[in-house]
């Protein structure tokens, strides 16, 4: 599903982000990116959707090497792989069930389409009766939940999640997880980058440690060190 | 793209930054009226102001006090037949002592006994059907060794001067609108980026979402060309009121003045509306598709 061959990637100020990086993640795998600030984690996640090119090496994503696809197509890429930030990047002029549309409605999905969708994946994350309330009228976890149905709605093939429960406590963190396990299980193929010890201890998936931009471990079924 | 999508979200954007959408109409508004009346005043005005003065051009033949009929014939039969000449009016004793009274009567009036009819010279007032004074310049000159010709009176250093004067103002113009609508696409150009600037997270998401780059920009253009339009309507309906307040102060209080001759056909006023109109459609659409870019960059 996803494949980084010999990757580095080198910003304009000379800052080596990521180097001699190669791993292959399977389709349906769920994938921890653990690391210190600036070990290279956020730039892993933005190479898969495209956000950045590889200075050097291939970047694999659902058969393709998406560092030579013309731009043109990089929406159409983009389409297959959910996005979930940290700090949720909500419409806030748009209700929760809008802001969710909207995800369908950027890519051109018939109305009859977002109407059966949006109410269904709503439902899934658990917030069919907040559907009419503004991003400012909910919680925390109630606003990741909505970033999670939006980047979800499309069912894609990958959910790529950058420190999703950064920004929550404990408890919340703990539904969040719940939901993207959830997800996961639907065959969908998770990737996340997080500093939270406790949920990668816990749910014991893959883990991939950066440390200066270099894998230092890939370990299944890991814990955070 | 969904029609009912595209007319919601350039409604809704256009409601939501409401403040900015009217500082873009405005803006578009003023430029384009400062564009419409100096294209109908500046420039068609202009144009018939001279048209009209260019056609007052002429040049008077003074014949000799002593010049027979058969002399003064000859001129006129010359003048009648040249395709040069427009119109031709013979200034005769009458007519001219006439005109000499009513000149001395109000400068000179002691002047008016000291001389009587038959000794001031006849003369024949001639408009040239081309005005260009390098033509009737020449076309003058040409009747000085006629015959019978005591004089040819032409006011070549004027008629120099003053279309010497209407190339430079058209031209002077023809910057200023060339500046006035240069800083008009800067002005509306920064009105759009600030409106697309502040929902700058809005086409971040719909990047990552897989939205094109069209399907994230149409909406912006539609909502330039939309105030594009609504700001050169006020501008047109405005500039269509000064134009009617400007004729109808020719038509009375400045009736008599230099400016009664600064006017402008119906067509000519249709053009410079279809023009104010198209460019407020083509600012409108290239600004907003010039702001998007910056954000659309792959």
């Amino acid at each position: 599903m996803i494949k980084l061959e010999n990757v580095k990637k080198v910003y304009k100020n000379d800052h080596v982000a990521l180097r001699n990086a190669s791993v292959s993640i399977d389709k349906g795998e769920f994938v921890f990116l653990v690391g210190p600030s600036g070990s290279g984690k956020s730039t892993f996640i933005r190479l898969l959707n495209r956000e950045e090119l590889p200075t050097e090496g291939k970047v694999w994503v659902a058969g393709k090497d998406i560092s030579s696809i013309p731009n043109w197509r990089v929406p159409l890429l983009r389409r297959n792989i959910g996005y979930i930030f940290q700090d949720f990047k909500l419409l806030p002029n748009k209700t929760v069930e809008e802001n969710v549309a909207f995800a369908l409605e950027a890519i051109g999905r018939p109305r009859q389409s977002v109407k059966t969708q949006v109410p269904a994946i709503l439902e899934l994350v658990g917030l069919a009766h907040k559907a009419k309330n503004r991003p400012d009228e909910l919680s925390g976890g109630e606003q990741q939940r909505v970033s999670i149905a939006r980047a979800f709605v499309n069912r894609p093939l990958i959910l790529l999640a950058d420190e999703p429960t950064g920004n929550l406590d404990p408890n919340t963190t703990i539904g969040i997880m719940k939901l993207l396990d959830r997800i996961n299980r639907t065959g969908t193929t998770v990737v996340m980058a997080t500093h939270d010890r406790g949920i990668v201890d816990v749910m014991r998936r893959r883990v991939i440690e950066l440390e200066g931009g270099q894998i230092v471990r890939d370990q299944a079924r890991g814990v955070y060190e | 793209m969904r029609l009912d999508y595209l007319a919601r979200e350039t409604g809704q954007n256009l409601i939501r930054n409401w403040l900015l959408s009217i500082a873009t109409v405005l803006i578009v508004t003023v430029s384009l009226t400062m564009f419409g009346i100096t294209v109908l005043l500046g420039f068609y005005g202009l144009d018939n102001a001279f048209i009209r003065w260019n056609n007052d051009v002429s040049f008077i033949v003074y014949m000799n006090a002593d010049a027979s009929q058969d002399q003064i014939d000859a001129i006129a039969k010359d003048l009648d037949k040249s395709p040069q000449v427009d119109t031709v009016e013979y200034y005769d004793d009458d007519k001219t002592y006439e005109l000499y009274q009513r000149i001395f009567q109000q400068e000179k009036p002691e002047m008016i006994g000291a001389l009587n009819k038959g000794e001031l010279p006849t003369s024949f007032r001639v408009k040239p059907s081309n005005p260009d004074a390098a033509v009737v310049k020449e076309l003058a000159n040409s009747y000085r060794p006629k015959t019978g010709v005591y004089d040819v009176d032409f006011p070549d250093e004027q008629v120099r001067q003053v279309q010497g004067a209407a190339k430079k103002i058209r031209l002077w113009l023809l910057m200023g609108v060339i500046a006035l609508l240069a800083a008009s696409v800067v002005l509306i150009f920064i009105a759009i980026q600030t409106a697309v600037f502040s929902r700058r997270r809005e086409i971040e998401v719909m990047r990552l979402v897989g939205a094109t780059n069209w399907f994230i920009r149409i909406p912006f253009i539609v909502e330039g060309v939309i105030q594009g339009i609504v700001g050169a309507g006020i501008a047109i309906t405005f500039t269509g009121l000064l134009g009617l307040g400007w004729k109808s102060a020719g038509s009375g209080s400045f009736k008599d003045s230099l400016l009664s001759r600064f006017v402008w056909t119906g067509s000519q006023q249709t053009t410079a509306f279809i023009v104010m109109l198209a460019i407020g459609v083509i600012v409108g659409a290239v600004g907003s598709f010039i702001s998007t870019l910056w954000y659309l960059r792959d």
